[in-house]
């Protein structure tokens, strides 16, 4: 496979990682935990319905995977925002960048017009248990968008007054690592929650 | 070993290119195999594998850790077993002896 290599300038440390990068990792494998326990929560709730429609008849499985596509194509943007950043190529990263940020804002504006549709039909954080996990484990998801959404343009912010020159690519990267693992949530997530049955529902 | 001028290689545009391609493939796939009116089992072990394949090349090639440090590698899957192990035990813990689930038949 052809590669490129680039060279990051930072302090010496002793496991030869930036800091902040392991901190992100760290942080991002206790995000795992957060979200393992919103998702086990939706899977033990999902068929508590006492009344009103389930989580399934609501689903607009065409529709959430267009989302989920266009998610899944933020974090191609992203990556060559930062391959483009690594280079020097501010312009182009902007432009990336600025590209992942509205995909972002894209998604999380299905995901609200999808929430007013379900409330129509009667499903709500409200309406049965099942509801209120789908609605906390979906929101937080969408809030963790909009976070990665803010950081996006404030790196764009950052970059159109000079002060994200290709030596200060980390900053790009660690936006990076935390916009990849909501990409990742949201694959978890799409399987689990819209695409696999819950058991007595017929697809 | 310091960081101090340690070189990384990622690879070139060309090949996230590639995986994302790959990974919209796969993304078709499971909403495919979604639809279909294969047994239970068989589709649920079929979207799981699926799933996993896409979280793992995002990991491995949005994520560098592909190419990167592999202590990076650490946190996460610590997270993940730790989140598998726990949840789990919480789960089944819950569906064998509880009867009192608000909402619940």
């Amino acid at each position: 496979m052809s590669a490129i290599t680039h060279t990051v300038e930072h302090p010496p440390t002793a496991t030869g990682i930036e800091n902040p990068k392991l901190g992100m990792w760290v942080f991002l494998g206790s995000e795992v935990l957060l979200f393992g326990a919103l998702i086990s929560v939706f899977l033990l709730y999902r068929n508590r319905v006492p009344s009103g429609p389930r989580p399934h008849d609501v689903f607009d499985i065409p529709f959430t995977s267009v989302s989920s596509f266009i998610l899944l194509m933020s974090s191609l943007t992203m990556v060559l925002g930062l391959a483009a950043q690594q280079r020097g190529a501010g312009h182009r990263a902007r432009t990336w960048l600025l590209a992942t940020a509205l995909l972002g804002t894209t998604f999380v504006s299905g995901q609200i017009y999808e929430f007013t549709i379900f409330v129509r039909e009667g499903f709500t954080v409200r309406s049965s248990p099942a509801g209120s996990a789908f609605f906390v484990l979906t929101s937080f998801h969408g809030a963790h968008v909009t976070i990665g959404v803010l950081m996006l343009l404030s790196l764009v912010g950052l970059s159109l007054r000079g002060l994200l020159p290709a030596q200060r690519s980390l900053a790009v990267e660690l936006v990076g690592l935390y916009w990849h693992f909501v990409d990742v949530v949201w694959i978890v997530l799409f399987t689990l929650v819209y695409l696999i049955p819950a058991p007595g529902t017929k697809t | 070993m310091t960081a101090e001028g340690e070189g990384r290689t990622h690879p070139k545009e060309g090949v996230y290119i590639k995986v994302a391609l790959w990974l919209a493939a796969v993304t078709a796939i499971e909403i495919g195999v979604s639809y279909t009116g294969l047994a239970d089992w068989i589709k649920i072990a079929a979207l799981l594998s699926l799933s996993v394949i896409k979280f793992g090349a995002v990991v491995a090639y949005f994520m560098h850790l592909k190419f990167d440090h592999p202590l990076l590698r650490r946190p996460l899957i610590a997270g993940i077993v730790l989140a598998g192990v726990i949840y789990t035990i919480v789960l089944l813990n819950m569906l064998l002896h509880s009867t009192t689930v608000p909402g619940g038949p």
